[in-house]
Order: structure tokens, then C-alpha cells, then sequence
């Protein structure tokens, strides 16, 4: 039953001289939830905005829940929760009068769930949005965009500026959803809420995938490893897999591998440079910024002909 | 730290500074154009007053973007936080708001006054006041008032048109307030001292007072601006009457509305919300004003003025209603919220127009209103031919004002900028509408299409209006493509405006090249090969038969009345029959004669009087025939013509009127109406027959064919006609046809001119197949097709329909009478004979 | 009981949260016939993703520490201790291990060790001695 929500293939989009999105194709399977990651700029909004049918693509195909997103942007919009960055709401409106305003949209049950859902999130009642803080706002829109149950929620950096509180309940919220078999669909900066809920992984690097594999996968597939030299103008070979940085710190140099085999040290059974190799597994941060650093030193990486790490559902 | 204040509001007003700045440049150009094309002071007078509504328009718009704008972004409560004193932020709007307007006005006063100073002649307009200092002064006082007072308002209320509307009663009551004041000090001071005002003790009062309300204005918007500026952000800013809910420190939670909205419900709801109350507001406001104008008719001010203030501030409240429209959903980009959520652009289209609209029907029932009370009771009266015509006028004008206005407000950036882009697209719309109307009074109801183009415009563009998210989010290198821009939904509304205008004049121009006769040249070339002569006479200039022309047919040019009295006396009758018999016997026609002595002969002589009547119409059958036969050789024209065939038909109306009357008085004397029959028979020989008369009527015609084809069309701007210099002779003549001149509008327009061509020559194909065959019945196909042709070619615009000046005669009912006439003379002579012979 | 998940660290979130159930059982803190929060309401409390929360329930219920109540849930088994117990000594076996070698390829001699861990377990079992009798 593991179709996809979410089909990208071979999706390009430039704005003039700008390329925002790089032949990109992926495949969100449903009752995940699924991370997109990137740098301001990268291309994660011009993604989401392909896929609720605001851009159209120069090139490729995108369909969200079997319907072409070029063509049938809001009937998508209909059918799925969607939680941009700064979410347009009525300020003249409370809480109760967007609620029941919105209503109006979708099935009978929206008021009711809708009602719940803000109660749960301790909505002040009677007072207009715009007299509400940024927390309460955003729950407001959280609630809005949950409240008819879509089989998908888009939330694109839904958590950006509100305080340690707000994006628990946020994140409790995707929960649930992903719980109940729902589909989520988040971009975001906070690795950290990431790495609790992720199920998937893409990570985007100037309009180009990177990354698109599950969480697990890719923190298990990818080390670090630290060897201390004596000199520090001696030089190591690389240890074996996929190198994706190198750096060097005085007498140590350490690289962001992936692919790492069991058997890495034989490199440098020989090498009498170095004196201490060490290997553990990466964070995400880490992992990201070795994607994303574009200072950092890539050493024999011809980055055209290196697909996308990690398989797609296809 | 104010330099910085400064640049930041200039560049806040700087869109309406420009759009106020194209609307004076805009007027200048359409006048100077108007001007080059006619003179007319009624256009600089139209015009003259948009120059100084510009101003004014940036008067009251300035401030509400300053404040208002500020209120959008949030950003008055940022620079709240900044260290600077309330006075500054203050200061820096209004040295901005005061330089902006200093700025307009000086741009009004460099166009104005070198076109005032060129064209306008008479001084009508009091222009040379008006460009003095003084004068200036005068108009620029109040725009500096109505800058303090706009201030003010935008300062108290929250919402920016709140604001803006609420500067209405404000000046309203200024106003009343400072004409108190003059008063109260004016005479309360100076009957205190015992003295009637003196005309500079009274300026000297009136400047004071001017002086001390500026000043008033000034520190209210001051006040205001401390209160808004300095005061603790949250508290409610309107009148200290609300009151305050308490806060509480335990917030009730969201209530639970059951029940479920269909989407209309919901829709109207929200925009009811979002209008219902400034729409009132605007409704009220143009109600308490058109009230107030109307109740003060008794000023020295022209009834026109009063008319034309009426009006718009009616079309301005229709405009600002228009301007609601989306107003609601632009403001801080809300709109988004539906493309969010993928509701259907239709619904939300008309759900937008509904309640402005139901408005803007409210403010027709007061139009309606207003217009029937005014002409009932005051001295105002609906001008033009009929008044169902003004109603209908009226209200297309608000339909055109409403159905712009909503456009603009789709797709201005800023949703108060909406208030003022609508009125100076307006103003270039109506101009082009006035412009139009001037040529073609249809155009009016063609202006419909205009309507249904705009609404068309708002319903197509709704999608791309609520996916819009303002800033683009992602930024673009470059300069954009032309197709990109071709996209941009913007430039599609402005395309929408063009063809709005465009449309009703292609639309009447297609159908008037459409309905133009087809060219007969076969039947041109047979014409052009057998010229007839042309008379050599003027129409204008110097007429061979002066005294036919230059004594017209009334009363006032007959001198008989001074020579005779009544006609009683045998001396009197034999003097004027000697008259009649002497110019029968002239050389010259109309030498001593003219038609008005004629006719006061036959009005003044019973039917007693045979001999007169008889001279007298002989005189007039002679000068028929004579200038029948002077056509036919090309002595006299086609307006002579006229004359020759207006007289003989009056001379047989009256033969036949003597006629019919005489025999029952002459029963009694047989000689008396021997000596009649034999007189009339006389007659009958004299008057023209019927080939002479269809001669000279074809001659007449193929003449001034000829003339009309041989006149160039010159346009004369001063006199705003058409005016041909011929060769030779430095007499201006008007291209004429039939010795009329052809309507103005044909000689400005190029393409009118090939059509007054054809209609010329369809025209006179008519004619002259009329009278080759049988003489056309009045009201047969032939003679009202010829008669709708004339129309167009001659007829004014505003000037009710002239007749074909050869339809009485030229037809069948006009030989009958001929006949009749004949007829009944035969009888009687035939039975006088017999009488004879019996006898 | 409370769980405490460090999600940027070296073992994955669901080994986390096995070990954390384990432990609690060895330590008493999950008694035999306990009802442990249903996968739903744990990923919501503790904001994971419900297929980790599912994933660890599974290994636990293939280290048979916690079984399965047709229409209930999962409850700890009753014979759980023993296992659980275990494996909190095989975690503290591989921390010594980890601690040793760090030790020995720090530089520090056997008899360091010896000596600092004879001086640790002789304090540490002092204060436990005196925490158990207080």
C-alpha cells in the first residue's frame, strides 16, 4: 500500500538566470514523514510552491495524489493541509470566526475537529489574529490546515521564530498525523525536530538532490573519521567509500565518509603518518553542513556524474 | 536622524506625488490638444477646474498613504521602538505631505498659466485672477487646510479610509465653523464700534481668520499625532465612548460555533465585514455633502456650478464604492488565505462585487432622488432635451465610475492607493468619454460595452488576483522578457482598461464605416461629364439677391407697417398696388420689395381685396420663376432655389385659399369674380412649369454636388468649422451642401470626411432619381431614407433635427396642390364662359 | 515512567528506547503486567516518529520483554526481569569495555586503571552502602 503521495521526476525550474530547481526527482511513499532539507535559497520553497500548483515546472513532472500539479493546483489545494511560512490568514478575524469562516471549505466534520484542535493548543478565544502572538497565529493556521484531515500536510518551515513550546505542539501534531497514517511533508531548518520525526531524508544543495534516503539509512551510512598525524605536513590517503569532505585541523584531518566499510583501517595498515584513526557515526547537522558548506574542500568529487545518495521508492 | 525620516516618507508618497503630477501633465496635453483642434472656452472652463482638483486629490491622499501605509506593514509600531522623539516622525510626514503638495501646485500653476494666458480671450473664467499670486493664494489655502484636517483624521481613526472619509464632515465642519467665527467677530466687533464693515477691514478680518484656522488645523493634527505616536500601541483609537473590555488574566477559550456556512454565506459574510461599514460611511458622506450643496443654492455662484459639483461627488462616491471592492482582500495580501486553501476564483468574484454593490444601487436611488427634488423645487432644472436622458447619462457615468475603480483596486500595490489611482483613471476616462460624446452622442450607450469589458476584466483576473502573494518570494536576475511581461497580470488589467476605452469608439466608428453608402462611380464619372453651371454666388459673402437674403421672412423687415395702416383707404391700396405692379415690372428681384412686404400685404388684405392679393402673389410667382430660370443658367444657387419654391407654394396656398373662400362672397357680383378668374388664369401662365421646375431643381442639385466637390476641407481652429478660402476672392465660405453647412465633427475627423463624401453623393443620387421618376410621397421609404441622410450630414449635435429643406416641396402633395389650383380655376373660368355664355 | 531521548546522539532513537525499557524493567520501575503508553500516544509525548516508537516495540517484543494483549496494547512480561536484567550488564560490560580501551590508547598504564578503579568501587560502594542503610 506504500504508493507515492508525492511524485517528482526530472523537475526543473529556473527564474531568468537563476536555477532553482536541478532535474530533481523524488518520491514521497505515503504514511511517512518526510523531511526536505536545504539552505535559504536552495529550492525547497520553489519545490513546495511546484507542488501546490502556484509555479509550474520548466521541465519534468510533478503529481501529488495522482493529479498533475500543472493542471489541477486547486483541486491539490483542496484535498491536502497546507502550511506555508507566513500563512495568510484574516487578522480582523478570532479564532472562532476563522473557524467557522473556514467551514464553509470543507466537510461537516472540519468545525468540530477544528474546535478541538485549537482548544488543545490554548487558543485565547473572542480576540482578533492580529492581536494574537506569532505562537498562537501559527497554531491557529496549523489548525486550520489539519482540522479537515488531509491525506497529505505540507508545512514549509512552520516553526521558523516561535519558541520552544509552540514547536513541540507543532511537532506533536505531525506526530499524530504520521500516527494515523497521514502523510507530512516538512521543510524546515531545525535538524533537531527533524531528526525525532523524520521518516525521510532529502536534502537539497542549490537546486540539486543531494540526499534522499530514510533517516536511519543515511545516519547509519555515514561516519566520520579522525585520523591525528604526527607532522601536519604529511599527507593520508582517503579512507575508502564515498569521501564528501575533507579538512584539516593542525595534525588532524577528518572526513565525512559514507559507505564506510568495516575494514577502513587497512588503509592505513601501512601509513606510519598516522597515529590515531577514529570513526563514528554523524549527526545530521553534520551531515548536512558537509553537503552544504560550499567552502568546504571536496577532494576528487566530479559532483555531475554523482547521482542522488540513497535509493527513491520507485 | 530626520534626513533619513524624510527619505523614508518621500518615498512612501512618491507613487501618488506621481500619479497627481501625470494627472495635471495629462490634463495639460488633452487640453492643449482640444485647443489645437478648436476654440473653445468652454473646454478650458471644463478643464480648469481638474487642474485644481489634482492638488487637492494629493491633499487628501497623502497623508492617508503616510499613516495608512505604515498602519499595513506594521511598521508605525516598529519605529515606535526606535529612539526618536514622536515629533520627528511627525515633522518628517508633514514637511513630506506640505513639500509634495507645494510641488503639485506649482506644476498646476506652470501649465495652466501659459495656456490660460494663450488662448483664453475673454476673460470669463476670471483667469488673470487666477494667476496672480493672489488669486493663487486663495486656492492654495484650502488644499493647505484640507492637508492639516486629512492629518488629522488619518491620525485618529485606524482604519486609512476610515480616515479618508471621515475628512468629509470634517471640512464640512471647518467650514461652518470659520464662516461663524467671521461673522461672530466681523459684525459682533464692528457693530460693537458702531461702524459697517469696510471692504479692507473685512479682508483684513477675513485674512486673520483664515490665518488662525490653518493654525487650529495644524495643532489638531498635531494633537492627534502625539496621541497616536506617543500613546501606549494596543489601546483602542477610536473616541474615548468605546470602552475598554478589561483584560483578563484568565482567557476564555475558543467558543464552539456549530452549524456549518455554504460557501456564498460564508463569502458574503466576510465581505460584509470587510465593507459593509466604509461603504456607509462613503454613502453618508456623499449624502450630507450633494445635502449641503443643494441647501446652499442661494449663493452667488452659477447654477452650473452647483450642477457640476453635484455630480462629482456623486461619481466620486461611486468611484470610491468601486474601490471597496477588493480593497478587503488586498489589504496586508489576506487574499492569499483562498489560494491557499484552493476556493474557486468565481465565487469569490461576485461575492467581492455584492455588497458594493448593493451600495452603489443605494447611491443611484439617491442620484434619483436628488435629481427630482432639485428640479422640483429649486431653480435648478434638468437641462438638455429631456431629462430621462440626464437620469440615464447620470448612470451610466456611475457605472463607468464603479466599473474602473474596481479594476484599479485589484491591482493597485498598495490597497489605499486604490482611492486615488481610480479618480485620475477616471478623469482620463471621462475626458475621452466627453471627448467622444462630443462627436457622437450615441456613445453614451455604447460606454455600456466599457462596463461589461471591466467586470469581464475583474472575473478573468480573479484567479491570478488570489494566487498573488505581493513579494515574490524568489528573486529573479534581469531585466524580464517582453513575453514574461506579456504574462504579468498587471499588464493584462492595463490592457483591459485600454480596450475598455478602445472598444465603444472602434465599435462606432466600424459601424458607422459599416452603414456608409457605397460608392456609385459609374454614376459620378456620367456626373462629373456633363457639368451644369455653377452659380457664382456666396453663401456667406455678398448674395445676388440681397434683399431675399439679408430680409428675412418676418415681420421686422417689412416697413409697410410704417407706410400703411391696416390698408383701410382707397389712397393706401392704390399706393401699394402701384408698388406690386412695379416690381412685377422690375428688372432686379427684390428690388424695393421684400418677402416680408409680401407678406404683410396678404396678411393685412381681406380676401375682398382681389386685386391686391393677386399683385401680391404675382410678385411672388415673377420672382419664383425668375430665379428658377437664373438657377438654370447658373445665376443664382440651390439656397435661392429654397426661396423661389417657398413662395410659389405659398403663393398657390393663398391663390387657393382665395379660391375656395371667394366664390361664396362673389355670389353676388359676377363681375367681380370674372375679373378674379381671368386674374388668377393670368397667373397660371406665369407660374413656372413643370419642366422648368424639375430644371432648375436638378440644376440646383447637380450645382451644389459640384460646389461640394470642389470646396477643400480646411479646418479653421478658430472658428472650429470647416471654412474654404476660393481662389480669387478672399470671402470664407463653410463646405457646404445645398448651401448648408456640413456638421464640424465631419472636417475633424479624417475618415468622417470620406463619409460625409459618400452620404453627399448617395444623397444627391436620390434626389435626382426622385425627380426623374414620379414625385415621391412624404412619407414614402425614399423620402425618409433621403431625409435620415441629411440628417447625419448636417444636422449639429445638440441641436434638434433640421428638416431636408427640399422635402415640403419637392413632393407629390405640393403638385397637387399646383393642380387643385388649376383645376378649380379651369371650373370656374369654364362656368364664368358659360355664365357669359348664357348671358 | 519518563524517557529521555538525545536524538543527535551515537545510538539511534529506537535502541534508545529500548535500552531505556529495559533498564526500567531491570530497575523495577516496569513491573510484570505494567501496560506500556500505546505507539500513538508515546510518539506524540515524546514527538518521535510513531514507525520508530513501532520498530522498538517490535525488538522488545522479539527480546520477549514485552508482549502483546489482543485489543490492548503491549504490557511487560512477567518473567521479563531476568532478561532485562541481563542486558543492563551487558550495557555496563560494554561501557567498561569502551572505557578501557580509551584508557589504554590514552596512555594510562594497567596499574593506573587498577588502582583509580579499586579507589572509585570502594567509594561508590561506601555511599550505596550508606543510601541503602538511610
Amino acid at each position: 500500500m506504500n504508493e507515492s503521495v508525492i511524485s517528482l521526476q526530472n523537475v526543473s525550474k529556473s527564474f531568468r538566470q537563476n536555477r532553482a530547481l536541478d532535474d530533481v526527482s523524488l518520491e514521497v511513499p505515503s504514511g511517512t514523514v518526510f523531511a526536505l532539507l536545504g539552505e535559504n535559497g536552495a529550492g525547497k520553497t520553489t519545490l513546495i510552491r511546484i507542488l501546490t500548483g502556484f509555479l509550474k515546472a520548466d521541465q519534468g513532472s510533478a503529481t501529488v495524489l495522482g493529479q498533475s500539479c500543472a493542471k489541477s493546483g486547486i483541486e491539490i489545494r483542496r484535498r491536502i493541509g497546507y502550511v506555508s511560512d507566513n500563512p495568510a490568514m484574516y487578522e480582523w478575524m478570532t479564532a472562532e470566526e476563522i473557524g467557522w469562516f473556514t467551514s464553509a471549505f470543507y466537510d461537516e466534520g472540519f468545525s468540530l475537529r477544528y474546535h478541538e484542535l485549537v482548544t488543545g493548543f490554548d487558543v485565547p478565544g473572542g480576540v482578533k489574529l492580529k492581536n494574537m502572538s506569532k505562537g498562537q497565529r501559527a497554531k491557529v493556521a496549523l489548525a486550520l490546515a489539519t482540522a479537515h484531515n488531509p491525506e497529505l500536510l505540507i508545512l514549509d518551515e512552520p516553526t521558523s521564530g516561535l519558541d520552544p513550546m509552540v514547536r513541540r505542539q507543532f511537532l506533536e501534531s505531525m506526530v499524530d498525523l504520521a500516527a494515523l497514517g497521514q502523510t507530512v511533508l516538512l521543510s524546515s531548518h531545525q535538524i533537531s525536530e527533524v531528526e525525532r520525526v523524520a521518516d525521510w531524508v532529502a536534502i537539497l544543495v542549490q537546486g540539486q538532490l543531494k540526499v534522499v534516503q530514510s533517516l536511519e539509512d543515511l545516519k547509519n551510512n555515514t561516519s566520520i573519521v579522525t585520523a591525528t598525524m604526527d607532522d601536519s605536513s604529511a599527507t593520508l590517503p582517503l579512507p575508502p567509500g564515498q569521501v564528501l569532505t575533507e579538512s584539516q585541523n593542525a595534525r588532524q584531518m577528518r572526513w565525512v565518509v559514507q559507505g564506510l566499510p568495516d575494514e577502513w583501517r587497512n588503509v592505513y595498515a601501512g601509513n606510519a603518518g598516522a597515529k590515531e584513526l577514529k570513526s563514528q557515526t554523524a549527526t545530521l547537522e553534520e551531515i548536512f553542513v558537509a553537503l552544504c558548506d560550499p567552502r568546504a574542500n571536496r577532494p576528487a568529487v566530479d559532483s555531475d556524474s554523482v547521482a542522488p545518495i540513497g535509493s527513491t521508492m520507485s | 536622524m530626520i534626513r533619513q525620516l524624510l527619505w523614508k516618507d518621500a518615498m512612501t508618497v512618491r507613487v501618488l506625488l506621481l500619479t497627481v503630477l501625470v494627472g495635471i501633465f495629462g490634463t495639460t496635453a488633452c487640453v492643449l490638444v482640444l485647443l489645437l483642434m478648436m476654440r473653445h472656452d468652454g473646454v478650458l472652463a471644463f478643464l480648469v477646474s481638474f487642474w485644481f482638483l489634482m492638488p487637492y486629490l494629493f491633499a487628501i491622499g497623502a497623508p492617508a498613504i503616510l499613516i495608512g501605509n505604515e498602519e499595513a506593514q506594521g511598521s508605525l509600531s516598529w519605529l515606535k521602538t526606535l529612539p526618536m522623539r514622536w515629533q520627528s516622525i511627525a515633522d518628517a510626514k508633514i514637511l513630506v505631505a506640505v513639500a509634495g503638495l507645494i510641488i503639485c501646485w506649482i506644476a498646476s500653476w506652470l501649465f495652466m498659466t501659459p495656456l490660460c494666458l494663450l488662448f483664453s480671450e475673454n476673460h470669463t473664467l476670471h483667469v488673470s485672477e487666477m494667476i496672480r499670486l493672489g488669486g493663487f493664494a486663495l486656492l492654495v489655502y484650502p488644499s493647505l487646510v484640507l492637508l492639516c484636517l486629512s492629518f488629522a483624521t488619518a491620525y485618529l481613526f485606524r482604519s486609512p479610509v476610515a480616515g479618508l472619509v471621515a475628512v468629509v464632515p470634517l471640512i464640512g465642519g471647518f467650514i461652518c465653523l470659520s464662516a461663524l467665527l467671521e461673522r461672530l467677530v466681523l459684525i459682533g466687533q464692528l457693530q460693537y464700534y458702531g461702524d459697517l464693515p469696510t471692504p479692507s477691514q473685512r479682508e483684513s478680518v477675513t485674512l486673520v481668520v483664515a490665518l488662525l484656522g490653518l493654525l487650529c488645523a495644524w495643532c489638531l493634527q498635531r494633537m492627534l499625532a502625539k496621541r497616536r505616536l506617543n500613546g501606549v500601541s494596543g489601546r483602542s483609537s477610536i473616541l474615548p465612548l468605546y470602552i475598554r473590555k478589561p483584560d483578563l488574566a484568565y482567557q476564555p477559550g475558543v467558543a464552539f460555533i456549530p452549524g456549518r456556512p455554504s460557501v456564498v454565506t460564508a463569502l458574503l459574510w466576510q465581505q460584509r465585514r470587510q465593507c459593509l461599514y466604509l461603504g456607509l460611511l462613503i454613502l453618508g458622506m456623499c449624502v450630507i455633502a450633494v445635502l449641503f450643496v443643494l441647501l446652499d443654492l442661494s449663493t452667488s455662484w452659477s447654477i452650473d456650478f452647483w450642477v457640476s459639483t453635484v455630480r462629482l461627488l456623486l461619481a466620486m462616491a461611486a468611484i470610491w464604492l468601486g474601490s471597496l471592492v477588493f480593497y478587503g482582500d488586498n489589504f496586508r495580501n489576506q487574499r492569499h488565505y483562498f489560494a491557499e486553501r484552493g476556493v474557486r476564483p468565481n465565487v469569490i468574484w461576485w461575492t467581492r462585487l455584492s455588497v458594493p454593490a448593493l451600495l452603489w444601487f443605494l447611491l443611484f436611488v439617491w442620484m434619483l432622488l436628488v435629481h427630482f427634488f432639485a428640479s422640483r423645487y429649486s431653480a435648478w432644472d434638468t437641462k438638455g432635451p429631456s431629462p430621462l436622458n440626464e437620469f440615464a447619462k447620470m448612470t451610466i457615468l456611475m457605472m463607468l465610475c464603479f466599473a474602473f475603480s474596481q479594476l484599479v483596486s485589484q491591482w493597485t500595490r498598495r490597497p489605499v492607493q486604490a482611492f486615488f489611482a481610480a479618480p485620475v483613471l477616471m478623469f482620463f476616462a471621462y475626458l475621452q468619454l466627453k471627448s467622444c460624446v462630443m462627436f457622437y452622442p450615441g456613445y453614451v450607450w455604447w460606454s455600456m460595452s466599457s462596463v461589461l469589458i471591466l467586470l469581464f476584466a475583474t472575473w478573468q483576473l480573479t484567479g491570478p488576483w488570489i494566487e498573488n502573494k505581493g513579494s515574490n518570494g524568489s528573486y529573479k536576475y534581469g531585466k524580464p522578457r517582453f513575453t514574461e511581461l506579456l504574462k504579468k497580470p498587471k499588464v493584462q488589467a492595463g490592457g483591459y482598461v485600454l480596450l475598455a476605452l478602445a472598444v465603444p469608439a472602434i465599435a462606432i466608428v466600424s459601424l458607422r464605416v459599416a452603414r456608409t453608402p457605397a460608392l456609385r462611380s459609374q454614376w459620378r464619372e456620367t456626373l462629373l461629364a456633363n457639368p451644369v453651371a455653377e452659380p457664382k454666388t456666396y453663401f456667406n459673402g455678398r448674395a445676388i439677391v440681397p434683399s431675399l437674403h439679408l430680409k428675412t421672412f418676418g415681420y421686422s423687415d417689412s416697413d409697410f407697417s410704417e407706410r400703411f395702416t391696416d390698408l383701410l383707404n382707397e389712397n393706401e391700396k392704390n399706393e401699394c398696388l402701384q408698388l406690386l405692379h412695379d416690381e412685377i415690372a422690375a428688372a432686379e428681384i427684390g428690388e424695393d420689395l421684400s418677402i416680408g412686404d409680401i407678406l404683410w400685404v396678404l396678411e393685412h388684405t381681406s380676401d375682398m381685396d382681389v386685386e391686391l392679393r393677386l399683385a401680391a402673389n404675382e410678385v411672388w410667382i415673377t420672382w419664383a420663376s425668375r430665379i428658377r430660370r437664373g438657377v438654370c443658367e447658373g445665376e443664382f444657387s440651390s439656397r435661392d432655389l429654397m426661396v423661389a419654391e417657398t413662395i410659389e407654394s405659398r403663393a398657390v396656398t393663398s391663390l387657393l385659399g382665395t379660391l375656395q373662400t371667394n366664390p361664396v362672397v362673389l355670389q353676388d357680383s359676377e363681375e367681380a369674380s370674372r375679373e378674379m378668374a381671368s386674374g388668377i388664369n393670368k397667373l397660371l401662365e406665369k407660374i413656372p412649369s413643370a419642366d422648368l421646375r424639375r430644371e432648375s431643381r436638378r440644376v440646383a442639385l447637380v450645382a451644389a454636388w459640384q460646389i461640394y466637390n470642389r470646396q477643400k476641407w480646411v479646418w479653421d481652429r478658430r472658428e472650429g468649422q470647416t471654412y474654404v478660402v476660393n481662389p480669387g476672392d478672399l470671402q470664407y465660405e463653410a463646405k457646404n451642401y445645398l448651401g448648408y453647412p456640413i456638421a464640424s465633427r465631419y472636417a475633424a475627423i479624417p475618415y468622417e470626411r470620406w463619409r460625409a463624401d459618400r452620404i453627399v453623393d448617395e444623397l444627391t443620387f436620390l434626389l435626382l432619381r426622385d425627380l426623374e421618376g414620379q414625385p415621391v410621397a412624404l412619407e414614402g421609404n425614399s423620402a425618409k431614407k433621403s431625409l435620415r441622410l441629411w440628417r447625419e450630414l448636417i444636422a449639429p449635435v445638440d441641436y434638434p433635427v433640421s428638416q431636408l429643406p427640399t422635402r415640403p416641396y419637392w413632393t407629390r402633395a405640393n403638385d397637387e396642390r399646383l393642380e387643385q389650383l388649376k383645376s378649380k380655376v379651369a371650373k370656374l373660368v369654364l362656368s364664368d364662359e358659360d355664365n357669359l355664355s348664357e348671358d | 515512567m519518563y524517557f529521555s531521548i538525545d536524538p543527535n546522539g551515537e545510538v539511534p532513537i529506537y535502541e534508545q528506547i529500548v535500552r531505556q525499557v529495559k533498564l526500567a524493567v531491570a530497575d523495577g520501575v516496569l513491573v510484570g503486567g505494567q501496560m506500556v503508553p500505546s505507539v500513538r500516544q508515546l510518539s506524540k509525548d515524546l514527538a518521535i516518529n510513531p514507525n520508530t516508537i513501532a520498530r522498538a516495540y517490535q525488538e522488545l517484543q522479539t527480546d520477549l520483554v514485552l508482549e502483546s494483549l489482543r485489543g490492548r496494547g503491549m504490557v511487560v512480561r512477567r518473567d521479563s526481569v531476568n532478561r532485562c536484567t541481563k542486558a543492563r550488564n551487558l550495557l555496563v560490560a560494554d561501557a567498561v569495555r569502551r572505557v578501557l580501551a580509551d584508557a589504554l590508547a590514552g596512555g594510562m598504564s594497567p596499574d593506573e586503571l587498577r588502582d583509580l578503579f579499586e579507589c572509585e568501587l570502594a567509594q561508590q560502594a561506601a555511599t550505596n552502602g550508606r543510601e541503602k542503610t538511610s
